[in-house]
């Protein structure tokens, strides 16, 4: 080869291996809406494996490796079917818990695809906050009060069971054993979001309007968005509170009246959002806990939950509480 | 009074296991280790009957990977070796046609999400279904053969024998109606499914199903399973016809397709 | 000269037909689709009666005037909803047990076409890929399907809606309709053979006209149609609040499993 020639191959090759060098790492810019913000629609599920809180044997691991990964979700898989074991004890919550073995739940088979070892991540230790001295006390007389009356009447009942607000549909929006199907719409101005359990919309103005007043309270709350550069930031106060918790009674994350959620939704790529929730209640706990949960995009449509149309089971319970009522009187006597 | 406080105590002592159990998404942050101490105690030594083998009997719990979608108890990274008629027909199959779904026996290996039971005797094994229908299944371990030319049936025609601590069931027989799965995987007349079922600890019965097709499978494969024992509880009726709400509301397609 | 000019101007501006002006005043899309985005309502009685009806008593004495049934011009075009002979005995039997037996009283779901025209506002949720619209009343909800049409893997109470424009009318065929909403509080209902077909067609910048067409031969002879103007609503800040009227219904449906009956109001 002569001089020339390969001095072109070689400028050639040191143009490309330059041209390689200066390509940057790869970072996922979302579509936008007409609008022009980032693109969040479509159906999405935050069904995970992954727990709330990080158990006590992991403290201080904030990740699993990825064969970590797959071993406690293959762990956690084998439980979820034992647990449906009867341990004799016929305790109110437990009776419910054990109508239910795992071929009912949808939780997926994996745990959140950052590898995180619980959805706690404020505080770094991964577990809710301790609860203030007045906290501690609602919280107890809540569960004293569910244990003494745990069916005198429907509203004895937690929320879901009286089919008027799940924990998935929040906020913050939690994973449940099934159904965890949201649907985002982004049209002039608002930004929604389609709980599928209970077929609960949040449409959440983007204007900067004022919140309701203080003395109207829902079960969602009461939604402002904004963006802040690619991550729609949502902020609900007004919620409204009985004793039984919007978390349902024997969950963590016992919250009243003075909650307060801010939400941050960031599209990290075609089929991921990173969904932040932290929650502020300051007269139940000592500071605010933040979970981080992924939305993994889905090609379904979401179905309708016609919960209260359908719901068998408060019948149940409240005539069975009732028949349970009779028996013990009779023995009594 | 004395009720109530027991009612307390019980669900405080509920709360605390709820924890981490099952209707608990958020798994509460409980120990694993610590999870395992409060379960009820179904590990311990496995029976054995007289004849020395590991007795099987018992009720047992369902695997859910047998109930939705079979590949989902393939290895890990495996995928379903089917051929293309056949996954052609699994999509275009609509529940409602589903023998399952219209009280028609669910065939093998396809699970129900009830208890099924298992009766062992030295020369019979007997497999009681809770749901889809309430049905059985007869495993002979009398050494008899495979009828020459069966008739096809739903079940097929099973004999057993044992290799050491495993049980070893053969089924061939079987007609093509059932669906493998409600993701409605099909069968032809010539399927023969082997069983290998395994007690390793009192609570616990893991078996490995290989399915070997040539109509429908390039090759046979094996699905695991594995079911927990179900304690303080006991098969409820279950007839499944007499009152059959689910079929009149499954309209259409499965839109996973 | 000017004044001619003036007046030959006024002159042609009067021949433009009065359709495209409207059309020119409709909201719309980037796409150039009418842009429906919004929060609207009727403003009729059809959902006590889709027929022309004269004024009734409350069904409860001490509501008095509150909830006495109000007059109003009904929305069947023809006013005459044609019942299958069967089917016509069976309004009669809904419409003497109506409040016991109307599934609005329960807090269920209403349905298509009813959720259109209960008393409460409904939002439009219009986007490039999606279309949803929000209901007030127990927070009922609808996806219009606006890509290929699919067909519902099974039924429900809202159906599946599967949308389509002609021209500057939204088209739904809705499927999938089970059979236990009514239409109103009169006691008209339906089979689960329902089929319904809306129109949502703009009329001005802040009024669509609301056409639906009720298709169901084992209820009734032949198709009929309903129509009604929606309004928008145009008070600033206006949002659909949280109307879970579970609550509301509890006492009806449970308050015979109480433990102790509620104390009376």
């Amino acid at each position: 080869m002569s001089y020339r020639s390969f001095a072109i191959v070689s400028a050639l090759a040191l143009t490309v291996a330059i041209a390689s060098a200066q390509v940057p790492a790869k970072t996922w810019t979302p579509s936008r809406t007409a609008d022009g913000q980032p693109d969040l629609q479509g159906t999405w599920t935050n069904a995970t494996l992954t727990p709330l809180q990080r158990p006590p044997e992991l403290a201080g691991k904030e990740f699993f490796t990825e064969e970590e990964q797959a071993a406690f979700e293959k762990k956690r898989l084998q439980q979820n079917d034992v647990e449906s074991v009867d341990d004799g004890k016929r305790g109110p919550a437990d009776l419910a818990r054990r109508a239910y073995n795992g071929a009912w739940f949808d939780r997926g088979s994996h745990g959140v695809n950052t590898r995180r070892t619980s959805l706690v991540v404020e505080p770094s230790d991964g577990r809710i906050p301790p609860m203030t001295p007045e906290g501690k006390k609602k919280f107890d007389e809540a569960h004293a009060n569910f244990a003494a009356h745990p069916a005198d009447g429907p509203e004895n009942r937690p929320l879901s069971e009286r089919c008027i607000l799940f924990p998935n549909a929040g906020p913050p929006m939690l994973p449940e054993p099934y159904n965890n199907n949201y649907q985002i719409v982004q049209s002039p101005g608002f930004v929604t979001i389609m709980a599928e359990m209970v077929h609960d919309v949040r449409v959440v103005p983007l204007d900067g309007r004022p919140h309701l007043p203080s003395n109207i309270r829902q079960w969602k709350g009461d939604s402002r968005g904004r963006w802040e550069g690619n991550t729609l930031v949502i902020d609900t106060t007004n919620f409204a509170y009985n004793d039984k918790s919007r978390f349902g009674v024997a969950y963590d994350g016992f919250t009243d009246q003075n909650l307060h959620v801010t939400e941050r939704f960031t599209r990290t790529g075609p089929k991921t959002i990173i969904y932040r929730a932290t929650v502020d209640d300051p007269t139940i706990y000592s500071k605010p806990w933040t979970i981080e949960t992924t939305l993994s995009k889905r090609e379904e449509p979401i179905y309708e939950y016609a919960c209260h149309e359908g719901n068998y089971g408060m019948f149940g319970i409240l005539s069975g509480e009732r028949a349970q009522e009779k028996t013990a009187a009779a023995k009594a006597k | 009074m004395i009720l109530n406080r027991y009612i307390a105590a019980l669900f405080l002592a509920t709360l605390a296991l709820g924890q981490g159990k099952a209707t608990d998404p958020a798994g509460g942050g409980e120990s694993l280790a610590g999870l395992a101490k409060q379960k009820p105690n179904v590990s311990g030594p496995v029976p054995r009957t007289a004849d020395g083998k590991p007795d099987l009997s018992g009720l047992w719990g369902p695997d859910r990977n047998f109930i939705y979608d079979i590949s989902s108890a393939l290895q890990p990274g495996e995928t379903l070796p089917i051929q293309p008629w056949a996954a052609k027909l699994a999509q275009e199959r609509v529940s409602k046609d589903d023998p399952e779904a219209n009280c028609l026996p669910a065939g093998v290996p396809r699970m129900a999400p009830y208890p099924w039971k298992i009766v062992q005797t030295p020369s019979l094994i007997v497999f009681l279904y809770e749901g889809n229908i309430h049905t059985y299944r007869q495993v002979f371990m009398d050494g008899r053969a495979h009828p020459q030319d069966a008739d096809p049936t739903w079940y097929g025609h099973s004999t057993g024998k044992w290799e050491g601590s495993t049980l070893v069931v053969d089924t061939v027989g079987f007609n093509d109606k059932f669906w493998f799965d409600f993701a409605a995987h099909p069968h032809t007349e010539k399927l023969h499914i082997t069983e290998r079922y395994r007690r390793p600890d009192l609570g616990r019965l893991d078996f490995e199903v290989t399915i070997d097709d040539p109509g429908t499978f390039t090759r046979p494969f094996t699905l695991y399973g594995h079911s927990p024992l179900l304690t303080n509880t006991e098969i409820i009726e279950y007839i499944c016809n007499e009152n059959n709400q689910d079929v009149s509301h499954i309209t259409g397609k499965d839109t996973r397709k | 000269m000017r004044i001619r000019f003036g007046l030959a101007g006024a002159l042609l501006l009067a021949t433009i037909p009065l359709v495209a002006q409207t059309a020119s005043r409709i909201p719309r899309m980037p796409d150039g689709k009418p842009n429906l985005n919004g929060i609207w309502q009727t403003m009729n009685t059809a959902n006590w009666d889709l027929q022309t009806h004269g004024p009734a008593m409350a069904p409860v004495v001490a509501m008095g005037a509150q909830a006495a049934t109000p007059p109003g011009i009904g929305v069947v075009e023809g006013n005459e909803i044609p019942y299958l002979p069967d089917a016509a005995k069976i309004k009669e039997a809904n419409y003497a047990k109506r409040l016991a037996l109307d599934p609005e009283t329960k807090c269920y779901l209403p349905g298509v076409p009813r959720a259109t025209y209960m008393p409460y506002p409904f939002q439009i949720l219009q986007s490039a890929q999606s279309l949803m619209i929000a209901y007030e009343y127990a927070g009922a909800a609808r996806n219009i399907n606006m890509g290929k049409p699919k067909e519902p893997p099974t039924d429900s109470w809202m159906g599946w809606s599967n949308g389509h424009w002609e021209g500057d009318t939204l088209v739904v065929d809705v499927i999938g309709l089970n059979d236990s909403t009514w239409f109103d509080r009169a006691g008209d209902f339906h089979s689960d053979s329902l089929h319904v077909v809306e129109r949502y067609t703009p009329v001005s910048a802040d009024t669509i006209q609301y056409q639906a067409t009720i298709d169901d031969p084992k209820t009734f002879s032949r198709p009929w149609k309903i129509s009604m103007p929606l309004y928008r609503h145009l008070e600033k800040n206006l949002q659909l609040m949280e109307f879970k009227c579970v609550e509301m219904t509890e006492e009806l449906l449970y308050g015979h499993l109480r433990k102790e009956p509620r104390k009376q109001q």
